[in-house]
């Protein structure tokens, strides 16, 4: 990079020194935690190692420091279906439960350490960045409050990291935009790489840590009336997100349905014993062709075929509800834009009522989106096929990548104009596969063309990359196979139970 | 004219007192020299070329063009030959694996002792040799590919083996293009010749150029592979093929390739259907093939309502944890739900055939001891999935590459089986035609050979399967490829 770009940005995102201080800022020791001994293996993802617990505790009297260094080198694991249905179906015992209770612990103090000390190893002047310093402060106070939280051995302690686990919950419900818009921001001082490596890797994480916080959330609530048959008020867990306002933007992520129905026969905690995908299928598309018709005045219709209709499969709703939701959305918006004739001369800036693709079409002008689901044991597959034209195979290279990482969204005033990234959004068609990206959950306005010209159906530009790690985690995958000039087939596979 | 007889080694060159070690020099010279990889549009422009300037041109060009396969084949055969000498010991000394060995030894010694081409005299006598060569070396893929399967289990893992059939293969593929484009350029201008000699003018047939359609329909493709399977008869002909897409569209391409290419698709396709559904229901569960035409590429997708592919084929899975074809960093996401299938390899035929050899001998001892057989029909693999059924008593149809080990050469291309159908024309096969047609459908080598002949000029072939429901096989080719192979060569 030129040395001249430093100083030209310099002006226009000033660094303010104070924040470069506040890198330390949540813990009262003034030892920067940059220079902690955290050895550069620690934060690499071990694959097969011991479980936590095997780990002696740390001394009884260590520093925070001390403490983020004990817990980031203790290995984490991948949470697997197993593991969620380890106690079996609540209500658990007392004991059962507080063995989960002390787990849970364990395994969030490691996976939060690793968060604090991978954002701790990105470059200083990216690290200073005021999106990218929200989350670093929302981690780093989590994993200290949760370091408050003693070794679980009653119902209490129990009551306390339930109470902890919530805030944390809620709290760090926004990340992922969050980050995504720091990423955007620093996107000329860090290799696209780097931001795809780092954000592989918190995303994943992140979805242990939910997962694991969430599950635990839910087997307490389940079980513990059973336990305290007449608790007195104050005992009570604390309201869970059922009574909490959760005004879930499908569009961030997913995050577990309300732990309300947890009480259900069907339910382990967050997994739900039978799920019917169908269902599922019909809830997500019938939000997005709300989606689709508040944005273009059309949809397509959708048809469900394969697996009858009363088949339930064992997993987790709000990763299937996310990635279906997802992959609808990039369907249904390929479907429209590439079916709609196409209208010479758009004037730029002068609305015209027959350049809005209703003014043209009907929901039967439109190809259907075709839903393929096949249950096999232990498999769940869902083939959405689109006729929207597919992607153009210039495109079909990075559609899995961050699209901040390879789209300019702001207009830069110092990239070159004639890089090749800067017309990715030249072809009307196949842009349906990349989402603009949006600023935050409101999303900046005029933050993209795409955005604004198609308001809340283009997401925030990582819908796809997001649905496959979601996919896979627990040993899936997710496939988009194109036929550009015809339509696009995406096969996303779930290990369920 | 001084014209040697290219006969000098009528006699089995293994014979030879020599041992082989101290007679390697030549073939190690050869292959210290590259190939020299050609494109389709090299091909087409080769041909029309010379058509288009006239008949002296022309048979310039055909004389160029037969010095040219004079000296490459030797290169390329030299480099094959190489490669099998690296075999494992106990693989290469396979009478199968030997005996292709000896084909290829024989090929190399004729052609490069061939005498140079002068005139076209001499290229008919070349053409002609050329041809009895490619027929004598039918035996080739069978051979290979039983010969492999019975005995590198212990000496070759399986992207060793991958490796070593795709460069095999490959190359044969490649050899066979180039020479069968000759042949075919050299009687059409002899064709030409005759019926200018007649009066009748000299004709240009544009559209074909050697082996070469320059404006191929793959929708009529498709349609002469519907016919084939329809006049086979049985429930597969019952399934009804719905096709959509870019209908009209020509391309360039060689259409023997594309017709195997894409009959296997489909064959595989109505043969999953009826294998889920049953024959009774197999007609309301249809095909439907898509045809799209890219500006720089062709898409056929065949999707199926089959119940989709299990991730093993079938086959019990493989008890090494090495999945060369599972995408390297996709730790996560197991074998067992991960869309990249492996009956494409032939690492997945080798366990097929063991699979099939040793549900063989079990069944041989159990006839031995006289109780009643069998087990067979719970463990099929998709290409040869719907055995169950009518043959009861019966002498049981061998399965796997054991039905190629009698057979020894594979089924005529869709247009020589179509033509055999069509005048047969309701009589019953003959029991020879029966057991050709048996092997080729059951071997398990239908895949990885398509796959091979997509690849040849760049292409994709890949299955995606909704578990339970049905497959989609999807062929991607692009206009104007060039050869792949030398990407997997040697150097």
């Amino acid at each position: 990079m030129r040395p001249s770009k430093y100083l030209k940005a310099l002006p226009r995102r000033p660094v303010p020194l104070p924040i470069a201080a506040r890198l330390v800022r949540p813990y009262s020791h003034s030892s920067p935690l940059c220079s902690s001994p955290v050895p550069a293996a620690a934060a690499a993802p071990p694959q097969f190692t011991l479980p936590a617990s095997i780990l002696p505790p740390p001394p009884a009297n260590a520093t925070p420091q001390e403490l983020l260094a004990h817990y980031s080198q203790m290995p984490t694991t991948l949470v697997k279906l197993s593991d969620l249905t380890r106690y079996g179906a609540p209500p658990l015992s007392e004991e059962k439960l507080l063995d989960s209770a002390e787990r849970t612990r364990k395994e969030l103090l490691a996976g939060l350490a690793r968060r604090v000390t991978q954002h701790l190893s990105l470059p200083f002047l990216p690290a200073t960045n005021p999106s990218l310093q929200s989350i670093y402060n929302l981690y780093s106070s989590a994993f200290f409050n949760l370091t408050t939280v003693p070794e679980i051995k009653t119902l209490a302690d129990n009551d306390r990291l339930c109470e902890v686990m919530e805030q944390m919950v809620e709290e760090h419900r926004d990340n992922i935009p969050i980050l995504a818009k720091g990423f955007q921001e620093t996107r000329k001082y860090l290799p696209p790489d780097v931001i795809t490596q780092f954000l592989d890797r918190a995303i994943r994480n992140r979805i242990s840590l939910r997962l694991m916080a969430e599950q635990h959330i839910s087997l307490s609530a389940a079980s513990l009336p059973a336990l305290r048959p007449s608790p007195t008020p104050s005992e009570l867990p604390p309201p869970t997100a059922d009574s909490a306002p959760k005004e879930k933007d499908p569009r961030i992520e997913p995050s577990a349905r309300a732990p309300s129905t947890s009480l259900a026969p069907s339910r382990v905690g967050i997994l739900d014993l039978s799920l019917s995908p169908h269902q599922m299928i019909h809830t997500c598309a019938d939000y997005v062709t709300l989606l689709c018709d508040s944005t273009y005045g059309v949809s397509p219709n959708y048809r469900i075929e394969g697996a009858s209709e009363h088949v339930t499969v064992g997993s987790i709703g709000s990763h299937l509800e996310y990635i279906l939701t997802e992959l609808l959305k990039n369907a249904f918006r390929a479907t429209v834009e590439y079916n709609t004739p196409k209208r010479e001369e758009v004037e730029e800036g002068v609305f015209r009522f027959e350049d809005l693709p209703h003014a043209h079409l009907s929901k039967s002008d439109l190809p259907e989106v075709v839903i393929s689901v096949g249950v096999v044991k232990g498999v769940l597959t869902i083939r959405i096929r689109d006729r929207g034209g597919g992607v153009p195979p210039s495109h079909v290279a990075s559609i899995f990548s961050y699209a901040f990482t390879s789209v300019p969204s702001v207009p830069d005033p110092d990239s070159d104009p004639d890089s090749p990234s800067n017309d990715l959004y030249g072809g009307a068609h196949g842009a349906g596969y990349y989402g603009g990206v949006g600023g935050g959950p409101e999303g900046a306005p005029g933050e993209s063309a795409l955005q604004t010209s198609v308001g809340t159906i283009a997401g925030l530009g990582f819908g796809l990359p997001l649905s496959r790690i979601y996919s896979s985690y627990f040993g899936g995958s997710l496939d988009l196979v194109t036929m550009h000039g015809w339509g696009t087939d995406v096969y996303c596979v779930l290990r369920v139970v | 004219m001084s014209r040697a007889t290219p006969h000098l080694f009528q006699q089995p060159l293994r014979a030879s007192k020599v041992p082989v070690f101290y007679t390697n020099k030549v073939i190690e010279s050869y292959a210290a020299k590259g190939s020299t990889p050609i494109s389709l549009k090299h091909l087409i422009n080769f041909g029309k070329g010379g058509r288009n300037k006239g008949e002296k041109e022309e048979a310039e060009k055909l004389l160029k063009g037969g010095n040219f396969l004079r000296t490459e084949l030797p290169t390329r055969l030299s480099h094959r030959l190489r490669d099998l000498q690296e075999l494992p010991y106990i693989v290469a000394s396979n009478p199968r694996m030997a005996h292709v060995y000896d084909l290829y030894l024989e090929a190399f010694e004729q052609i490069r002792r061939f005498p140079v081409i002068k005139d076209l005299e001499d290229n008919d006598r070349f053409c002609e040799f050329m041809q009895g060569t490619l027929d004598k070396h039918r035996v080739v893929i069978p051979d290979l590919a039983i010969g492999v399967s019975e005995s590198s289990p212990f000496h070759l893992p399986p992207q060793d083996l991958d490796t070593i059939m795709v460069r095999m293969l490959r190359s044969r593929i490649s050899r066979r293009v180039i020479t069968e484009q000759h042949i075919a350029l050299t009687s059409q201008f002899r064709e030409r010749q005759r019926s200018l000699d007649k009066g009748k003018g000299r004709e240009v047939d544009e559209q074909r150029v050697g082996i070469v359609d320059t404006r191929l329909k793959a929708a009529e493709v498709v349609r002469r592979c519907e016919e084939l399977i329809r006049r086979r008869g049985g429930a597969e002909a019952t399934v009804p093929i719905r096709l959509e897409g870019m209908l009209e569209d020509e391309f360039a391409y060689i259409d023997e390739h594309l017709e195997f290419m894409l009959f296997e698709m489909i064959k595989n396709a109505t043969q999953a259907t009826v294998a889920h559904h049953g024959s009774e229901e197999a007609k309301h569960h249809p095909i439907t093939i898509t045809i799209v035409h890219g500006p720089r590429d062709l898409a056929v997708r065949v999707s199926d309502e089959g119940g989709g592919l299990t991730p093993y084929g079938g086959l019990p899975p493989p008890p090494a944890p090495s999945f060369p074809l599972l995408a390297p960093g996709s730790t996560v996401a197991d074998f067992a739900t991960a869309q990249r299938l492996d009956i494409f390899s032939f690492s997945h035929m080798r366990r097929y055939y063991q699979h099939h050899a040793a549900q063989d001998e079990a069944q041989a001892a159990a006839l031995a001891s006289s109780s009643p057989s069998s087990p067979a029909g719970a463990l099929e693999s998709p290409d040869s999935a719907p055995a169950t059924g009518a043959e009861g008593a019966a002498p049981k149809p061998l399965t796997g590459i054991m039905a190629l080990r009698t057979v020894g050469k594979l089924a005529g291309t869709v247009k020589e089986q179509l033509a055999v159908e069509r005048a047969r024309e309701g009589q019953v096969l003959t029991e020879e035609d029966e057991v050709l047609r048996d092997a080729q459908m059951k071997s398990g080598i239908g895949l990885p050979l398509a796959r091979m002949f997509a690849e040849y000029f760049s292409g994709t072939l890949e299955i995606f399967t909704v578990q339970g429901h049905g497959s989609d096989a999807l062929l991607k080719i692009p206009k104007f490829g060039i050869e792949s192979w030398a990407s997997t060569e040697r150097r």
